[in-house]
């Protein structure tokens, strides 16, 4: 074109990088600004209500009177329930609806770190599951209040540790499954699909028949489905009434499956995103 | 505007150099380079499917390049921190969740780029949507409401570089004129100005330098004059009293001549014409070079890459009969 001298320098001293916080502020707006992501709240919002009604009812006309309900079997055995059906949908759809909506080329104009925008989904993601995890605790400890009333006994607040622990790792690892996933797909409907095939059908249909069948599903299973590998933390006996023991083999299974479901479909997604064409 | 620029208007903000993007054996991009300076709006033009947009996704690193490399003042796109401040992309304007609100989209961009809220309101009265606009989803946006709102998006962090990939695409007469006088306003405040098109009058209207590309690879490049000057445009109209004896004349010395309106198209230069007339003694009353010079070099420049129009639309047979 013409003769050319060096190229002209932009100062950019003061812009500096997007704050890694601020990308998380601005995730968690997407996540919830659109249609679907208020449906998804507020289904999710009634199902709780609902759950929290009925498990109130039941404990208040129950004439099972001395056998006392504490908060963690109403925490882990009900209010988990509600809020871990549908809001992984939200670890899903964080992802794959920037590919849906194209609004991806936009997102990554503004921090062509794709690496940095995907770890602020994830912050959001996981917050979501704590978000999740507390407000099952709030309701649990209302539904505990209300039943230890109407039955007339002191409620009982005692919680097991562990068990706790694991809960919580369930939960967020159910949420980080949902985002790896939807990484590798990238269709939203797709890996919903996937999503709820690993996580719900399977164990619900084919896993528990298969448990009672066969002695080597047995053997396996709990190196594959995290349910499986966490039931010795949570419970003391197996579906098929074995006492559960937690012992070097029982993390070895917990590690196994947690490498299967979080690190594998992270490590694969994230590979096929830093290197996709963005279009 | 930051970046403002005094007397070096030679220097280039944004180089392309030896930029090339294979598909497999398909070269989409072929060593492709050229550069834009800042205070000129350089237009990137080219039939479809020539290569500009993947050029432009190269750019701002959504698509890896082959070979070569693209620095926007003297940086790779990826190493400019908030590269929304300095470089405003309009690659496409549909590509925004259809659910949002265009506020919304805008609220989006300036919270990424730390923007005030204000910003929001000044960019959406510069591309003139109201606040009722501004509260309607974009799926309920007609085309050109959606190619404002990507400018306002482009132009939100207050940049030094625009890049915009068919930014007048759906925007009628009125809105070309509109965008022509921002993008010039925008040059004259020492912006650098990227947009593409397909079309060559948008581009003529709004652009000061032309980049052609055809086939993945660049065809021509310079500003409009210089485009002309390199072609040498041998084609003349002419208008004599007697244009029987000119037409003579004229074919004595080997041009081809043609009737056109009230008078002749001739395959030589207005001086050979001129020449030819004054040895003759024959009076013209009108000599210029022919008109759509840039078109023709366009259209002959990326001729290859060209899509061919069926020549005739057939209606289908109808069944049984036999042709
Ligand atoms: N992922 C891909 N795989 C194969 N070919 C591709 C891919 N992306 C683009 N192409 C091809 O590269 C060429 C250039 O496409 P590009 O979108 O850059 O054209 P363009 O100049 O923007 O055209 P238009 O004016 O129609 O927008 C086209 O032939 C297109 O089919
Ligand atoms: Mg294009």
């Amino acid at each position: 074109m013409t003769t050319s001298t060096a190229p002209l320098t932009l100062d950019v001293s003061r812009t500096p990088a997007v704050p890694f916080l601020r990308l998380v502020r601005v995730e968690w707006r997407k996540m919830t600004d659109t249609r679907g992501g208020f449906w998804l709240l507020l289904i999710t919002g009634i199902l709780v209500l609902l759950t929290l009604l009925g498990v109130s009812l039941v404990g208040l006309l129950s004439d099972m009177g001395s056998t006392e309900i504490g908060f963690e079997d109403l925490y882990l055995q009900v209010m988990l329930i509600p809020v871990s059906l549908l809001v992984p949908v939200f670890a899903i759809t964080i992802v794959s609806s920037e590919w849906g909506q194209r609004t991806n080329m936009v997102t990554f104009a503004l921090e062509p770190s794709r690496l940095k925008v995907l770890l602020a989904k994830l912050v959001v993601a996981v917050l979501m599951a704590f978000a999740t995890l507390v407000v099952a605790a709030i309701c649990a400890a209302i539904a505990n209040v209300v039943v230890a009333a109407g039955q007339d006994y002191s409620p009982s607040w005692s919680v097991d540790g562990q068990k706790l622990f694991v809960s919580v790792v369930v939960q967020v690892l159910a949420f980080v499954t949902a985002f790896g996933l939807a990484m590798c797909i990238i269709s939203t409907p797709a890996a919903i699909a996937v999503y709820y095939i690993i996580t719900l059908i399977l164990p619900l249909i084919a896993y528990s028949i298969l448990y009672f069948a066969f002695g080597w599903f047995r053997d396996v299973i709990p190196w594959l489905d995290f349910s499986y590998a966490a039931t010795p933390f949570m419970s003391e006996f197996w579906p098929n009434g074995d006492p559960t023991t937690v012992d070097g083999l029982a993390w070895a299974r917990l590690a196994s499956a947690t490498f299967l479901w979080l690190v594998v479909p992270l490590g694969v997604g994230l590979s096929r995103i830093l290197r996709a064409e963005i279009k | 505007m930051r970046g403002r620029l005094g007397s070096g208007r030679l220097v280039a903000m944004i180089k392309v150099e030896n930029l090339t993007r294979k598909y497999g054996a398909f070269v989409a991009v072929d060593n492709v380079s050229f550069e834009c300076r800042p205070g000129r709006v350089t237009g990137f033009l080219g039939p479809n499917g020539a290569g500009k947009t993947t050029t432009m996704r190269i750019m701002v690193g959504l698509t890896p390049a082959t070979s070569g490399r693209v620095s926007i003042g003297g940086y790779d796109f990826k190493d400019i921190p908030n590269p929304g401040r300095h470089v405003g992309v309009l690659l496409d304007a549909s590509a925004q969740h259809a659910g949002r609100t265009g506020r919304e989209i805008l609220t989006i961009g300036a919270e990424t780029m730390g923007l005030p809220k204000s910003r929001i309101d000044e960019m959406l009265e510069l591309v003139s949507l109201t606040p009722a606009e501004s509260k309607r989803r974009l799926k309920n946006y007609s085309l050109g409401m959606k190619q404002r709102l990507g400018i306002a998006h482009a132009l939100l962090g207050d940049p030094e570089v625009l890049i915009l990939d068919e930014p007048a695409n759906g925007l009628d007469p009125a809105g070309i004129r509109w965008m022509r006088g921002l993008l010039k306003s925008y040059a004259d405040r020492g912006g650098t100005v990227l947009l593409s098109s397909h079309l060559l009058n948008e581009v003529e209207l709004i652009a000061d330098e032309m980049v052609l590309i055809g086939n993945g690879r660049i065809v021509a490049q310079g500003d409009k004059k210089s485009l002309l000057a390199n072609s040498a445009h041998d084609e003349s109209l002419v208008t004599a009293l007697d244009n029987e004896a000119l037409a003579t004349a004229l074919r004595q010395r080997g041009f081809s001549v043609t009737p056109a309106g009230e008078g002749l198209r001739v395959t030589a230069q207005p001086v050979e014409v001129g020449r030819t007339a004054a040895e003759r003694g024959i009076v013209l009353t009108d000599l210029r070079a022919a008109e759509g010079g840039l078109e023709n070099l366009f259209l002959e420049l990326t001729a290859s890459t060209q899509r061919e129009a069926p020549t005739s639309l057939q209606a289908p047979t109808p069944e049984g009969t036999v042709a």
